[in-house]
């Protein structure tokens, strides 16, 4: 006992780091299907599929890119879905990027997108834009709310009819990985606009009291949101729009397990030492 | 063949957007054994490509608009506002005196009008904070149901025994210094909330690379085995792994 | 004349800011966009200053011998994305997004990824129940863990109901106390900034 003991206390932090690749790697093998199921929406993320639900067509959606490479594992799905939802909704899409390492990965996520059959017929210029990089960002505290909005990206195209101030957007959303959306949120006081957020897991805790207080609608919390998002995009229109967030909620799953085993473990260890010890 | 032709063969081609990726994986990944000269290499090809990708974009993005076509502009025709971009123009090239450490001063002047500015625009913005959040809580306790009702009321006293743990102006003994544990045990739920996420946040990191090792197998399953054998010769040959105990080791 | 020049500008602009805020009309839209042009242009200046702090410290460390090989590799890749981007543009389906999508992505996902490793063995040698309030923090964080997995739906009914409980109600009050320490606290450091009592980013 004693020896396992002391074996435990000084494992090799790479045999954990074995593990905890094979807890995450295994279900996404082929003929692990079977683990992978739709995961419950929670009421934060309804509330984002609610906004774009009662939308109308024509409406106009701002998505702030503001992640990088980095976040791209939990926020390029949500990104993927939420676009998807638009463009079944026939909602004006404007996508700012306030990153330049977001610039090209978006653009590949979107050209992916509109590739497919069913999107096939998404047009830039008239669905959705790509309104790129600006220094400085949008900010809402330097451009006021009625600053001519077309004039601002430089962009031409026929999206921009109907659009000539921030004002005239119906939602604003928040993709926040490299960087928080800080400014929307404080901003959101001032100028009342219904600002939704997806966010890293890491961000989650943080962003509830907002959440409380109304300054923002909605909100996606790292993959899990993400694969809530396809949840409800797939029931509402009886079709699979189940992605790469879906997919790994099965590999969640098991490493969280495993971690939870490796807490457990410890403590244990720990105890255990600690009445050997005295 | 030009030039072009030649540049979409090398990078646009099946075999580099498919091996690149995985090898770029796993180099990357032979650090979690121990640091080696191939993860050494990735890190850099990582920060030549990424400093190389942000200046050409900063070029289309940042300085051809906002710099180039603006001075063509005044050469084409002077208005007089023209003036207060010189003025920001000389006021940011200021920034450069920091590599000085003579006249490192001269920067303050960008760097003081900056700060003020930030410093202007915030303060009402966090005054306003502050009551939103604040008016937030003051609301009827009662929701209606007990589960609701509960989380109103641990939120609105488990906020005040926050704030009272950093209330400093007098010691914490007596009632303040059990609001003030109180306080302690709701923030260390608020901890325990955070690195719950952490975990989750983390762990959906490694899945995307996960993903693309699973969509590659034949490529992931080569690279794994010539990085395997690479760090075997390495460490057997070129360099002895010392024996350091584990708890001395980094995470 | 080195500090007080400066802050005095810094006042004159913060006021200015600050009675935006109380004024309505006080910047009309030209005004509003002369800050923002001149952001803009300060932006252009960092880009500079950037490549420049880049070249300088790569020249030092080929000059010097100081891990020279692995610098004159950051200068190849740099010259090598800067030709892509020129000879082939920028837009998708070009070699320079290919290297962008194929080298850079992976290498930053995969930098940020080994994070899952560290805090798995994190969580096995520090995350110990050596006090009430680590325990405290140790039950908080199983059962948020629990209650992110479908699983722990599935194990008890009641698992993402307590952990959506703990993350609306204790976890909320102590992040609401954080951030209202925050506020405050950059209220003060910005009130300081405005007065010039606070004048740790100038320099000497």
């Amino acid at each position: 006992m004693n020896k396992i003991l002391e074996k435990l206390k000084k494992i090799d932090r790479r045999i954990i780091y074995l593990l905890v690749f094979l807890s995450i790697i295994i279900p996404l093998l082929p003929g692990f299907d079977f683990l992978i199921f739709p995961v419950p929406p929670t009421k934060e993320t309804k509330a984002i599929f609610n906004e774009v639900e009662s939308l109308n067509e024509g409406d106009a959606v701002f998505i702030d890119w503001m992640f990088d490479p980095s976040s791209k594992a939990e926020l390029l799905p949500m990104f993927e879905a939420f676009f998807k939802h638009c463009m079944k909704k026939k909602v004006k899409v404007f996508i700012y990027y306030a990153t330049i390492n977001g610039i090209n990965l978006g653009k590949e996520s979107v050209k992916k997108i509109t590739a497919s059959d069913e999107f096939s017929w998404c047009r830039e210029g008239v669905d959705y834009i790509n309104l790129e990089y600006i220094p400085i960002n949008a900010d809402i505290r330097i451009f006021n709310m009625d600053v001519d909005f077309k004039g601002t990206y430089k962009k031409e195209g026929k999206i921009f009819e109907g659009v000539e101030t921030i004002r005239d957007l119906k939602y604003i959303f928040g993709l926040s990985g490299s960087a928080y959306h800080m400014t929307f949120i404080d901003m959101q006081i001032r100028f009342n606009y219904k600002f939704g957020i997806a966010v890293t897991a890491v961000m989650g805790p943080d962003f509830v009291p907002y959440l409380q207080t109304g300054q923002i609608t909605g909100m996606s919390n790292g993959l899990r949101g993400a694969a809530e998002y396809e949840r409800l995009v797939s029931d509402k229109y009886e079709k699979s729009y189940y992605g790469t967030a879906t997919k790994g909620m099965s590999s969640l799953t098991f490493s969280h397990l495993v971690i939870f085993g490796f807490v457990i473990v410890g403590n244990i260890v720990y105890f255990l030492d600690k009445k050997k010890r005295g | 063949m030009d030039l072009k032709a030649i540049l979409d063969n090398i990078f646009l081609n099946d075999v580099f957007i498919t091996w690149v990726p995985v090898l770029a994986t796993i180099m990357i990944m032979s650090f979690l054994y121990r640091d080696n000269p191939l993860y050494k290499i990735g890190e850099n090809i990582f920060i030549g490509v990424s400093l190389g990708y942000g200046w050409i974009l900063s070029w289309e993005y940042i300085i051809k608009p906002f710099f180039i076509m603006p001075v063509n502009d005044m050469f084409v025709e002077f208005h007089f506002w023209d003036i207060t971009n010189i003025i920001w123009f000389l006021l940011a090239l200021t920034m450069f005196f920091r590599f000085s450490r003579k006249k490192a001063w001269v920067a303050n002047y960008y760097f003081a009008f900056l700060f003020g500015y930030m410093a202007g625009y915030y303060i009402p913005i966090a005054i306003q904070n502050i009551m939103m959040q604040s008016t937030s809580l003051m609301t009827d306790l009662n929701k209606g149901s007990f589960f609701d009702t509960t989380k109103w009321i641990v939120l609105v006293f488990g906020t005040f025994a926050s704030l009272m743990y950093f209330f400093f102006s007098k010691p914490h003994k007596g009632l303040l210094g059990k609001t003030a544990r109180v306080g302690i045990v709701i923030m260390m739920i608020f901890f325990g909330a955070a690195f719950g996420s952490t975990v989750m946040g983390r762990v959906s990191l490694f899945i995307d690379r996960a993903l693309l090792l699973v969509d590659f197998p034949v490529q992931s399953l080569v690279c794994t085995i010539a990085v395997i054998i690479y760090m075997i010769i390495y460490f057997k040959f070129f360099k002895k792994e010392e024996k350091i105990a584990d708890d001395e080791s980094f995470i | 004349m080195k500090k007080e020049i400066p802050i005095l500008l810094g006042l004159i602009t913060g006021i200015l800011w600050y009675g935006e805020f109380f004024i309505a009309g006080m910047f009309q839209e030209n005004q509003k966009l002369f800050f923002a042009n001149g952001l803009k242009i300060a932006g252009v200046v960092g880009v500079a200053v950037g490549v420049y702090s880049v070249a300088r410290q790569n020249y030092y460390k080929i000059k010097y011998n100081n891990e020279r090989y692995y610098a004159v590799l950051r200068v190849t890749m740099i010259f090598l994305m800067i030709f892509l981007g020129v000879t082939s543009g920028t837009s998708s389906g070009t070699p320079f997004s290919s290297m962008f999508m194929n080298v850079y992505v992976p290498f930053q996902a995969t930098v940020f990824s080994l994070l899952a490793f560290y805090i798995a063995s994190a969580a096995y040698r520090s995350f110990k129940a050596k006090s009430i309030e680590s325990a405290v923090l140790l039950i908080a964080s199983i059962i948020v863990m629990l209650s992110k997995i479908p699983v722990g739906g599935e194990m008890w009914s009641q698992i993402p109901v307590i952990g959506e409980w703990i993350m609306d109600s204790p976890s909320s009050a102590g992040r609401r106390a954080i951030i209202f320490g925050g506020y405050l606290g950059s209220i003060t450091m910005m009130i300081r900034i405005f007065f010039g009592l606070e004048r740790s980013h100038l320099s000497e």
